[in-house]
């Protein structure tokens, strides 16, 4: 493992990385491509914690990210709170939600859980198009007037947001790394390898899972207001359609799925190859880019489980 | 007894409940569709008993019978009924040669990759079917049986009464098959105990895929019928039947084939009996509701029976 300089002089490293980048080229779509990247890198780590560490294959994150999103939104346009302190605050709302989710569903077993995550993905999505406090399927849109203002966390250009972000995930990650390498990462790994066991150790698995998806809903409600802030416009189907659960799965589990690195691995070929195809293949939405990663996905399924990474150590039933 | 009453009156009255005289018709079509919905479901419900595998592409198989379907009907002028063997063949090998090709490499994998490959059989699926058949909504222009029909002072339509009966006569066959037949009782054996029916000198590995072909047949006739009554799209047709599928699965104890039926039945009334007495664009929230509760309080379903 790396040693406290070593992790810092590699935290460094991508720091520095990330600056050049846009000295290179400020290109709006290389500049969109990174952004999503970031944002994904968070959601990735979001997920990774509860489906990765914890074993729990969690088909309803979407739902804590939407909250995140909508609550950043309604908290700087309708009670002027400052997105700088509102994404930090609807990450406790997105999280009060998950806690609720988890509490619900954690005595489920594997398959089962998966599926009760999954009708609570399609309870967000139906209550969302239909709940008039989020204005329903229309959705909510910034105030353009106030781009710019130094409070609002809205920009004309990429590059700030490209900054936010990309520090944002960073500071995620090293977050991720420290609770890989805590009791808690441990104790989640434990979880996932053998619960029964874990639990006849002594172990208090719900509080744990508790913890874990604390932490997991927390992160992906603040991506989800960062989320919020980058397109000024969100709606249920932006959020809350079940394909956005599985986007969000995605990222761990291709670049490794229970590790640090994985997600930005997974973010990182997965969010440029989506940028390409969506506007490269003859044109309009022909969704054969998603072809082409179901197919990924079937054959890290079969030859490589652990993802790109591949240091899996979870669960073999 | 009698608070009920009180309560149901109350709740007329303040508005909540509306429509009561609605319920005999809703009763009746619930029953009527929880036959289909019981077919559809049924084919989950093998695949989950006999090979411990969660299909989550699920109503992208049924998708793939609906669209064949359309084809048939619209672009050549085949009658969906008629088209109902085509979709039985060619839906029972795409599920044999998932099992043989996909599901069979992923039986020793982590569950987490057992559950990661069916959402990868998904975007394939729904993506390529998007890409053929485009994003529009799109419906079978005539079914021989089109138009509506009163019996017994209640209104019945006709495409969705021709689809319960042959669901009806589609589950009996099968319930027949798994009971009466060689194989299906092998099916039956390997899924209560894969290595005891292994020993008894059945092969698993052959169940497998005969219950992959079969649970995916079925829902090529439920998926060829549903389309004379039910438009199809890409992307919100299928989750919402692999959805209907898993809630009647719940509901009936998974891997239970007759309880999935019944779940089937038991999410049919609520659609109906619950988007009448209360409000209809909620419908599916009811059955996720339902699904949830049932997931949380009793994975091992309501409706124990049989097996």
């Amino acid at each position: 493992m790396l040693s406290a300089r070593q992790r810092w002089g590699l935290a460094g490293v991508v720091l520095i990385g990330m600056l050049t980048v846009p000295q290179i080229s400020t290109n709006l779509f290389l500049m969109n491509t990174f952004i999503y990247a970031f944002i994904f890198i968070g959601l990735g780590q979001s997920w990774n914690v509860i489906g990765g560490y914890a074993g729990q294959f969690s088909l309803g994150h979407a739902i804590m990210f939407a909250v995140g999103a909508y609550a950043t939104a309604i908290l700087f346009i309708r009670h002027g709170v400052t997105p700088y302190a509102g994404i930090f605050l609807a990450g406790f709302v997105a999280m009060g939600v998950g806690l609720v989710l988890g509490a619900a569903t954690f005595g489920l077993r594997y398959h089962y859980f998966a599926m009760a995550t999954l009708a609570a993905a399609l309870i967000g999505k139906t209550v969302g198009f239909r709940w008039e406090y989020i204005n329903g399927a229309s959705g909510i849109e910034y105030p353009f007037a106030q781009l710019g203002a130094p409070w609002s966390m809205m920009f004309r250009d990429k590059l700030p947001y490209y900054y936010i972000i990309g520090v944002v995930a960073l500071v995620t990650t090293l977050l991720i790394y420290r609770m890989d390498r805590s009791k808690l990462g441990m104790y989640l790994r434990a979880i996932d390898m053998d619960q029964g066991l874990a639990r006849n150790t002594g172990l208090d698995v719900f509080r744990y899972k508790m913890y874990a998806m604390g932490v997991s809903s927390y992160i992906a409600g603040v991506f989800g207001g960062l989320y919020a802030q980058y397109v000024l416009y969100i709606d249920p189907m932006s959020t809350l359609r079940v394909l956005r659960n599985i986007d969000i799965l995605i990222i761990p589990i291709i670049g490794g799925v229970g590790t640090v690195l994985g997600p930005i691995v997974g973010a990182f070929i997965f969010i440029p190859v989506r940028e390409y195809t969506r506007t490269g293949l003859s044109g309009g939405y022909t969704g054969l880019g998603w072809v082409m990663v179901g197919v990924v996905i079937v054959l890290i399924s079969i030859y490589r489980p652990g993802g790109i990474l591949n240091q899996y150590f979870g669960r073999w039933d | 007894m009698s608070e009920m009453l009180t309560a149901t009156g109350t709740a007329l009255q303040l508005g909540w409940i509306e429509n009561l005289t609605l319920v005999p018709q809703a009763v009746a079509s619930g029953l009527l569709m929880g036959l289909v919905y019981g077919l559809v479901a049924v084919g989950l419900a093998l695949i989950w008993g006999v090979a411990d595998i969660v299909n989550f592409a699920y109503g992208e198989y049924m998708l793939i019978a609906m669209y064949v379907t359309l084809i048939g009907a619209n672009n050549y002028g085949i009658d969906p009924l008629f088209m109902i063997p085509l979709n039985v063949i060619l839906l029972f090998i795409a599920g044999y040669v998932t099992y043989k090709l996909i599901i069979k490499r992923v039986m020793d994998a982590p569950m987490l990759s057992q559950i990661f490959v069916t959402f990868g059989i998904l975007l394939i699926l729904r993506f390529g079917m998007l890409f053929v058949m485009g994003p529009d909504t799109q419906s079978v222009d005539k079914f021989m049986f089109d138009g509506a029909v009163v019996i017994a002072g209640m209104n019945f339509s006709l495409p969705k009464l021709v689809t319960g009966v042959v669901s009806l006569v589609t589950l009996s066959v099968f319930f027949l098959f798994l009971n009466l037949t060689k194989t299906g009782k092998g099916i039956r054996a390997t899924a209560q105990d894969p290595e005891a029916a292994r020993v008894m000198g059945i092969d698993p590995d052959y169940m497998n895929g005969l219950a992959w072909g079969i649970g995916s047949a079925t829902v090529g006739v439920a998926g060829t019928m549903v389309a004379t009554f039910f438009s199809m799209q890409p992307e919100l047709t299928p989750t919402t039947w692999t959805l209907f599928a898993f809630a009647s699965v719940a509901l009936g104890g998974f891997g239970n084939v007759l309880g999935a039926v019944a779940g089937g039945m038991v999410i049919s009334m609520v659609e109906h009996v619950g988007g009448v007495l209360f409000s209809p664009s909620y419908k599916e929230l009811y059955i996720f509701l339902v699904f949830i509760l049932v997931l949380v309080y009793k994975p091992e379903g309501i409706l124990n029976w049989g097996e």
